[in-house]
């Protein structure tokens, strides 16, 4: 069985910045709220060390953040494929599915449709995972019509 | 160049490339069977096209919001009857509520003078013809503003 799990470090940088600014932002309200201005240690060996506390809580929290929604593990093997997106667990084979298609979600990035013969069609994001849409495609399609 | 080759840069000029600036080609089916006829690719699209906040409030207000349609068919398929093809085409549009297609037929060699006769004179309107000589890189239309305005964006063959 093949696993593709690369670290989506987009994703990754975009939770870092949106948990640092509301970090910051709810760290001034309370200031604000408490005392009517921001609140910050005083020297600058302080405000350095307020600022790496800031930054490492930021961090710790992206990672738990990216973990529990983000990160994509796809195994996939002849059979069959389970593909893991944060929580989300999908599980399916190949032969329950009938057509292939190559979808573009925006901004250059792809993912690969399984339609079942309902309509109903479940999603490999390609592109997140680092893999060439086109080629996967094609490896999909392969093993969708064997 | 041959077909497969000419296949993805078509799919992907049409999906990302220039053909953006007439429709949004956001899906692509490989080896699609319509009606009983064997399509080598087929690009659904949408003229409202997606993008980032503004983009998509412009989209909204400005663009009309049509469904539209790329085939790509071999050109064996299309020596056995233009008018066939066609009218699967037609009837594939009335299905999926699409206002307009593109039907791009590659080939390697010159086409039959009938085939070329018969995607020239060709006048309906809501679809557009091409013939592309992947040798020679010939594109020949029909007449229609669809046939004229596609010449562009199916022209990718470096």
């Amino acid at each position: 069985m093949t696993t593709v799990a690369p670290l989506q470090l987009s994703n990754l940088i975009k939770s870092f910045i949106g948990l640092l600014l509301g970090l910051l932002v709810l760290w001034s309200g309370c200031g604000f709220l408490a005392v009517g201005d921001i609140i910050m240690p005083r020297g600058p060996l302080l405000r350095l060390l307020f600022l790496g506390l800031v930054l490492s809580i930021s961090a710790v929290l992206a990672w738990v953040l990216y973990k529990n929604f983000y990160h994509t593990v796809l195994s996939y093997d002849e059979n069959g494929f389970e593909l893991q997106r944060g929580r989300g667990r999908i599980t399916g084979r190949w032969q329950d599915f009938s057509d292939v298609s190559l979808f573009h979600i925006g901004r250059g990035q792809f993912v690969v449709r399984l339609y079942k013969d309902e309509g109903q069609f479940e999603e490999i994001p390609a592109s997140d995972l680092k893999l060439d849409p086109s080629e996967f495609r094609f490896l999909v399609t392969k093993y969708v019509r064997s | 160049m041959d077909q497969a080759e000419y296949l993805l840069k078509l799919e992907q000029n049409l999906m990302t490339g220039s053909a953006r600036w007439i429709a949004d080609f956001t899906e692509s089916f490989r080896d699609h069977t319509v009606d009983g006829i064997r399509f080598d690719m087929l690009l659904r699209a949408k003229t409202r096209v997606k993008g980032f906040f503004l983009s998509n409030i412009m989209s909204f207000f400005i663009l009309p919001n049509y469904r539209a349609a790329c085939f790509v068919c071999g050109s064996d398929q299309a020596k056995r009857g233009l008018r066939s093809l066609l009218a699967v085409m037609s009837r594939y549009m009335e299905a999926e509520a699409l206002k307009w297609c593109w039907l791009v037929i590659p080939g390697h060699g010159s086409f039959p003078g009938a085939l070329r006769k018969a995607v020239v004179r060709n006048d309906v309107r809501e679809i557009g013809v091409a013939l592309v000589d992947l040798d020679s890189q010939e594109i020949v239309t029909n007449s229609s503003f669809m046939g004229r305005r596609m010449v562009r964006h199916i022209r990718c063959f470096k």
